[in-house]
């Protein structure tokens, strides 16, 4: 006989499991999680949760891996930390796609749902999906956003009703400024019942066998009861802000003018009624939405119905593992075994063989048909693997010159290359920037220089916006400053060679002596 | 008849025909007398029509030589004068990254849903360097080649190396830029990572892990041993 308390005690687990998705994470990496101090990851994880809560639902807006990442750049100096833009990135993909979003695996949790036994639940708090300009744009998932909500706002499931009525009363009790705040959360809440919504429709469509009967029936309520039991309490609440607006116009009308508080209050009004009309917005689009989802719901599951499930073989087992063990013995062999194992994926190639002009015409010509198209692929590859070459070198260039200037800016006057490179050691980018020998090479070509002089290249105005991957200082400064516009208040810095030496790998060369001039 | 080649030409074209995007087509297909038509094209022809919820896709018969793809585009794949090693390399990546997305058990095969190429290449090192412990030396013929001699090569290149087009990551970028020609996956987040496209996940769950073809597929195995 199991407690009647312990009823719905599945629910409970979840958020244990939704905190330890995040305390306990998998995917780790070493290098990145030692340069923070115990717990302060979690503290940025949940901040960033926040981030994507905040601009995703109450500015609507995309949040990208850009945009989080400036987020996350601004937030360190809390930590001590100041990072450049790609430390910052770098961060960011790695709390984004390794932790929060497990490499794209689903993560498990076990949990005792008493009377069915141990279930397996999945864990996300992010989903991604793909913007029209072929961007990848992060949201929050039910999950997600139920757990934000805890943490903070409330601890109940009233949700919509609740929230209504909090607004109601502070706008009969006048306290407009409460009142703005109270009409943006409705709106949170309709735009993340809306991504919900969208998020259930792209996993219907991607494989009806991943959710349950359940989850349909609890969304299909939930915004059921937003729409047509809110809607009236909605546009009550519109009646109730145009009346307090009409009572100030009123009131300006018969004193000429109003007074500070009510001037404010006026203004609160504004926002307010703006407010509402948008969540009456989000009510309305939601009924078209939800409807066409029950539709969708019904068509799928009558696809499913009418295509039987396949059962699978086990891919590793059957392909993965024989092709360790296979010996191949001749180019046919080989041949033999991919092209069986790819020909049902890969497109037909009936146009090389088939295409009816080749076959008319000698041979040769099919040949050179052939080779122009595979010539013509073959340059393109390489023309794009040329770019990316070019445009990793210069990024490279940049931060190793970004770095420095950060660095020098919280040195007073003097520091070695030993210094710096101890702080190069602990970036998330360190083995990037010896690639090719390309530090040392820039340090080299700045002790050729003596002088690394911000002022003097500000002062000639000559902007460098390409490079073609060799080291080029004033294309450095021109993108260091589009991002950093006072150069870590740094004005100049020389470079002397030291009497030490510095050995690093099989590296070895003279030490380097900087010594900075500050704003 | 006319009908039918129309959609049998669509089909070789496209590989693929949808309802949405040739509605007029679509219904032909739903024609029985037009259906059986194609079904015989298939029979003949040597190809398999994979019907799925709204979309008809056409796939070549395994042995299929006249619609089917050659590992002389493997091989161009990773240089003109690819050896015969390196071509079961990229067919071994191309495999692996199925698999990645595709290895899951029970009656969800799909785990994944996305994949970032450092992780291809992290789980490559893992399966190579195991296969380097593991794999025996002898080989029963000195022209063959086995999984420890791709092992080998793979452990021989640097990670990543701007200068050098014979790195892992760039093994891994080309196995990718393959499967995105055949519109089975897509490059994001400036070509970090990939993901499926809906070709790739209609063929694999509809078609190509179905238990159904085990025998095929051992089939593949035991003319590869050159048994």
């Amino acid at each position: 006989m199991i407690p009647e308390f312990l009823s719905g005690f599945e629910k409970r687990m979840e958020l244990a499991a939704v905190v330890d998705s995040i305390v306990n994470r998998r995917n780790t990496s070493e290098d990145i999680e030692k340069l923070f101090e115990k717990h302060e990851l979690d503290n940025i994880i949940l901040s960033i949760l926040t981030f994507i809560m905040e601009t995703t639902l109450t500015e609507n807006q995309d949040c990208t891996i850009e945009t989080i990442s400036s987020f996350v750049r601004g937030i360190l100096p809390e930590y001590q930390k100041n990072y450049s833009i790609e430390e910052a990135e770098t961060l960011t993909r790695y709390l984004i796609k390794d932790i929060l979003q497990n490499k794209g695996d689903r993560r498990l949790y076990s949990v005792m749902h008493y009377g069915s036994g141990m279930v397996e639940i999945p864990i996300r708090l992010i989903s991604d999906k793909i913007n029209s300009d072929q961007k990848i744009v992060y949201e929050l998932t039910r999950q997600g956003y139920n757990f934000m909500f805890r943490t903070k706002e409330v601890d109940d499931e009233l949700g919509f009703e609740i929230e209504e009525i909090k607004l109601k009363m502070l706008i009969s009790k006048k306290n407009y400024k409460k009142a703005v705040s109270q009409s943006r959360e409705l709106i949170r809440m309709l735009i993340n019942k809306r991504n919900e919504l969208n998020q259930f429709t792209s996993q219907l469509r991607n494989s009806v066998s991943t959710i349950s009967g359940d989850e349909y029936d609890t969304l299909i309520r939930e915004i059921n009861s937003m729409l047509e039991q809110e809607y009236d309490t909605m546009r009550e609440i519109r009646d109730m802000i145009t009346l307090a607006a009409k009572r100030l116009e009123d009131e300006e009308q018969r004193f000429g003018v109003l007074d500070d508080k009510l001037k404010t209050a006026k203004a609160e009004i504004t926002t307010i009624t703006a407010n509402v009309e948008t969540a009456l917005d989000y009510q309305r689009t939601l009924l078209t939405e939800c409807k066409s989802l029950k539709k969708l719901y019904l068509e799928v599951l009558t696809d499913s119905i009418a295509y039987n499930k396949i059962k699978t073989y086990n891919f590793e087992e059957k392909i993965l593992t024989p092709l360790t063990q296979v010996e191949i013995d001749s180019e046919e062999n080989l041949d033999s075994i991919f092209t069986k194992l790819l020909n049902p994926l890969f497109l037909p190639a009936m146009n090389r063989f088939l295409n009816l002009n080749l076959v008319y015409d000698n041979q040769s010509k099919i040949k050179k048909y052939e080779e122009s198209i595979l010539m013509h692929e073959e340059g393109m590859a390489e023309e794009e693997l040329y770019r990316q070459v070019i445009e990793r070198k210069n990024n490279v260039y940049v931060q190793i010159i970004d770095s420095l200037l950060s660095f020098a800016s919280l040195h007073e006057n003097k520091f070695l290359f030993t210094d710096f490179f101890e702080h190069l050691r602990s970036l998330p980018y360190f083995h990037d920037l010896l690639e090719n020998r390309m530090l040392y090479l820039t340090m080299l070509k700045l002790y050729e220089y003596r002088v690394v002089n911000i002022t003097r290249w500000q002062t000639e105005g000559i902007r460098t916006k390409d490079c073609n991957g060799e080291f080029d200082l004033s294309y450095c400064f021109s993108c260091i400053e589009d991002r950093q516009p006072s150069f870590y208040s740094i004005l100049s810095i020389s470079v002397e060679k030291s009497d030490n030496i510095f050995s690093y790998d099989i590296t070895s060369m003279n030490n380097l002596f900087f010594e900075v001039k500050k704003a | 008849m006319r009908r039918a080649l129309k959609i049998y030409r669509k089909l070789i074209e496209d590989g693929k025909l949808h309802d949405k995007d040739d509605p007029s087509l679509y219904a032909d297909y739903k024609d029985s007398e037009v259906r059986d038509m194609l079904e015989s094209f298939g029979e003949e022809l040597g190809f398999t029509l994979v019907d799925i919820p709204h979309t008809v896709y056409l796939v070549p018969d395994i042995d299929n030589d006249l619609l089917s793809f050659s590992l002389r585009d493997m091989r161009e794949n990773v240089a003109s004068s690819a050896r015969l090693v390196e071509a079961f390399l990229q067919c071994y990546i191309v495999m692996t990254i199925l698999y990645l997305f595709y290895g899951g058990k029970n009656n969800n095969p799909k785990q994944r849903t996305f994949l970032q190429i450092k992780d291809v290449v992290s789980e490559l090192d893992t399966q190579f360097s195991n296969a380097s412990e593991e794999m025996q030396d002898t080989l029963e013929s000195k022209y063959s080649i086995n999984f420890k001699n791709i092992a080998e090569i793979w452990a021989s290149r640097p990670i990543y190396d701007d200068t050098k087009r014979t790195t892992r990551h760039e093994a891994v970028m080309r196995a990718c830029r393959l499967l995105e020609r055949h519109k089975l996956t897509e490059f994001y987040d400036d070509k970090r990572e990939i993901r499926t496209t809906q070709r790739l996940d209609d063929l694999m769950i509809n078609y190509y892990l179905d238990e159904r073809r085990i025998n095929e597929i051992n089939s593949i195995f035991s003319t590869g041993r050159g048994n």
